[in-house]
């Protein structure tokens, strides 16, 4: 049998605290922990992405940690905010395990650095955020990413809820819910859901009408503008007056537009919308002749797209409605790293188009029709921004209807991003079941590194024989050992390391057993050691404070060691 | 999207015309829960839907743990093969009862 590797993203219902209705009530939390890492193991979820609100998030967190996975953290505001909001209802417990957990995970990012505002806007800004982190990471890797939803399909819709997170997925073939509901009622836990609850009472935030909104964000300008001296402005704006009319007949107009000079600054509700209007307005630029209007240069459209909550209003002064925040100055400083005649993009632009795209693929798949998407996005790698903006991830957008190509600029691509995880840390309870469960990861950790079965199927072997003896005999009087796994991998060579804190036994004294002994005269036992010796390369063993360490390695891909 | 009603010897039967996506599932939801504190039966006939998102799935699921609650038989008829297949794959299509048509549906609903 050969393993999976899958990337989950996760939204868990948030526990029971102060006057909410019981859709997860506390005593639930063991069982649903089980029910995860079951889920976990069996889809082989090497690679987690979620927020980290008390309740389902971080049970989530806690096991695919303790499973070895890599988590990765995506909070919707200020992390001192989300504690008080999302943490600290529900005791000071959960905020130590926050803590804990966000200095486990790979990563820990916030997808607005505000403050939440009692605003809901930012809650599904980061679920979008979450959804195409877990996409783009997919793509770079091959693999189609799951919605893990630990839900009581009865609570309350709220945003950034996993009803919220599920409306938001398209794909239903990758969705995946543990139902709190029945686990409960497998559980025998009362049902003390009231007929009738009062949901304006449930929550501590005060969800309603919001100044902000998500926007997708444009800021260009004409990379050659000091190109063209005082007598050709106007000739430069009879051109711009044609590009106007092209792109009037091919985009739907953005739903603000504001100009400066030469500088542009638009908005539109979605990536899409956007895309077009900039796609439309280079590629006019780059096609009409500037020849046949007088001017000696051609005028070239650098162009930077961002998507983020901004605050929407009207202008006091000129009574036009504008949008402000955070996220329209941070599109302007995007901005100048784009190539003049190209479009480039920040992370939650392409994290807004991928789910976009994803919602366009399942529309058509249901109704026949085909898809391809017209945009395609390459990673430039992480750009420091100016102004003390910090850095963005971006990326460079093609057209693919463009009459004309905008040469991609391959000097700025990144080699590598988003590598999978090349190390993984399993805790393992002194239990033989576990035993399956190891190996399942162990699986897991293989294919997403393409390592052979055979390689796979050796070190699970070995493991086996290794583990089964920890377990059954590592016992120290009534303590049971504690036993970690972990799993490295470099210079095409596995290392596998079994650590355990129980009575000191180094399996490599162990006697060869004689092979060639009649069956009366064969001992039991003596012969695991014998198999791990044969299916790997290395094998060597310490005592270290207070723990026996085993390590084995193994070579894998063309050069494996032939067997000894 | 529109929604059509009907009554068929004390079963109700709701279709669905058009889409039910993040836009219109509030409208669904609003139209088939209250169907099951006044029906024996309840039959949803997707002969008339040409799209359904994981919103419209969302509600469908919260149907059927309604169903359950109180007793009152939920089934489904006419879904295009499409979305047939989404159910399918996504292994919804054991949690619901479907059928090829909506007299088979509503045959499978117990006399009161």
């Amino acid at each position: 049998m050969s393993g999976s590797a899958s990337i989950v993203l996760c939204a868990g219902q948030r526990i029971d605290h102060g006057n909410t209705a019981g859709y997860f009530p506390a005593a639930l939390e063991p069982a649903l922990r089980v029910a995860v890492r079951d889920r976990i193991t069996e889809l082989g979820a090497m690679i987690g992405y979620s927020s980290a609100a008390a309740g389902g998030d971080i049970v989530f967190g806690e096991e695919l940690l303790a499973l070895g996975g890599e988590l990765n953290v995506v909070l919707p505001c200020e992390r001192g905010d989300f504690v008080s909001q999302y943490l600290s209802p529900a005791g000071e417990d959960w905020v130590a395990r926050f803590d804990r957990l966000c200095t486990a995970a790979a990563s820990v990012t916030v997808s607005c650095e505000e403050r939440l505002l009692g605003d809901e806007t930012l809650v599904r800004f980061n679920n979008q955020m979450l959804q195409g982190a877990a996409r783009l990471r997919g793509e770079a890797l091959g693999i189609a990413p799951h919605l893990l939803l630990l839900w009581s399909p009865a609570a309350p819709f709220e945003p950034g809820s996993p009803a919220d997170f599920m409306d938001q997925w398209s794909e239903v073939s990758q969705l995946s819910i543990i139902d709190l509901d029945e686990l409960r009622a497998a559980a025998g836990i009362p049902d003390v859901v009231s007929e009738d609850p009062d949901f304006d009472d449930m929550f501590d935030l005060e969800f309603g009408v919001s100044p902000r909104a998500i926007r997708a964000i444009l800021f260009a300008d004409i990379a050659t503008f000091t190109q063209f001296d005082d007598r050709e402005i106007p000739l430069l704006f009879d051109f711009l007056a044609e590009v106007q009319q092209q792109v009037e007949a091919r985009a739907k107009p953005p739903v603000l537009i504001n100009t400066w000079g030469d500088a542009v600054h638009a908005a539109a509700e979605t990536a899409h919308d956007l895309a077009d209007y900039a796609a439309a307005l280079t590629e006019s630029a780059s096609t009409i002749d500037p020849a046949s209007f007088g001017l000696r240069h051609r005028p070239r459209f650098r162009v930077a797209l961002h998507a983020g909550p901004v605050f929407v209003g009207l202008h006091p002064l000129t009574g036009r409605s504008m949008i402000f925040g955070h996220h329209v100055n941070r599109a302007a400083r995007i901005e100048p790293l784009a190539i003049p005649g190209g479009i480039c993009t920040s992370r939650p632009f392409v994290a807004l188009l991928k789910a976009e795209m994803a919602e366009r693929a399942d529309e058509a798949a249901q109704t026949g029709r085909s898809y391809s998407p017209r945009y395609e996005v390459t990673y430039l790698g992480k750009k420091v921004l100016p102004k003390q903006f910090g850095t963005e991830d971006v990326y460079f957008l093609e057209d693919r209807d463009a009459a004309v190509w905008v040469e991609r600029p391959e000097e700025l691509v990144s080699a590598i991003q988003d590598p999978p995880p090349s190390h993984m840390r399993l805790e393992v309870p002194c239990d033989t079941a576990e035993i399956a469960r190891v190996a399942a990861r162990i699986e897991s950790f293989g294919a997403l590194h393409d390592i052979g079965d055979k390689v796979v199927h050796s070190v699970n072997l070995a493991l086996d024989e290794l583990l089964a003896n920890i377990i059954s005999y590592g016992a120290d009087g009534e303590t049971l050992p504690e036993i970690e796994v972990t799993v490295g991998l470099a210079d095409e060579i596995l290392t596998v390391e079994i650590s355990d804190t129980g009575r000191p036994f180094d399996p490599t004294e162990m006697p060869e057993p004689d092979l060639d002994a009649d069956l009366d005269d064969r001992p039991i036992g003596g012969l695991g050691i014998h198999f791990v010796r044969k299916m790997m390369d290395s094998v060597s063993y310490r005592h270290k404070d207070g723990r026996n360490v085993v390590t084995l390695s193994k070579r894998v891909g063309s050069a494996e060691v032939a067997p000894k | 999207m529109d929604i059509r009603e009907e009554q068929l010897d004390g079963v109700s039967i709701v279709v669905p015309v058009g889409r039910i996506d993040i836009n219109t599932a509030p409208e669904a939801e609003a139209a088939i829960m209250p169907k099951f504190d006044e029906a024996r039966g309840v039959v949803v006939d997707f002969a008339e839907l040409t799209y359904i998102s994981s919103a419209g799935l969302r509600i469908l699921l919260k149907a059927a743990k309604r169903s359950k609650a109180s007793g009152v038989p939920l089934a489904f008829s006419n879904m295009a093969p499409p979305v047939l297949e989404v159910f399918e794959v996504s292994g919804f299509a054991r949690l619901f009862s479907i059928y090829g048509d909506r007299a088979a549906a509503v045959a499978s609903i117990p006399a009161a």
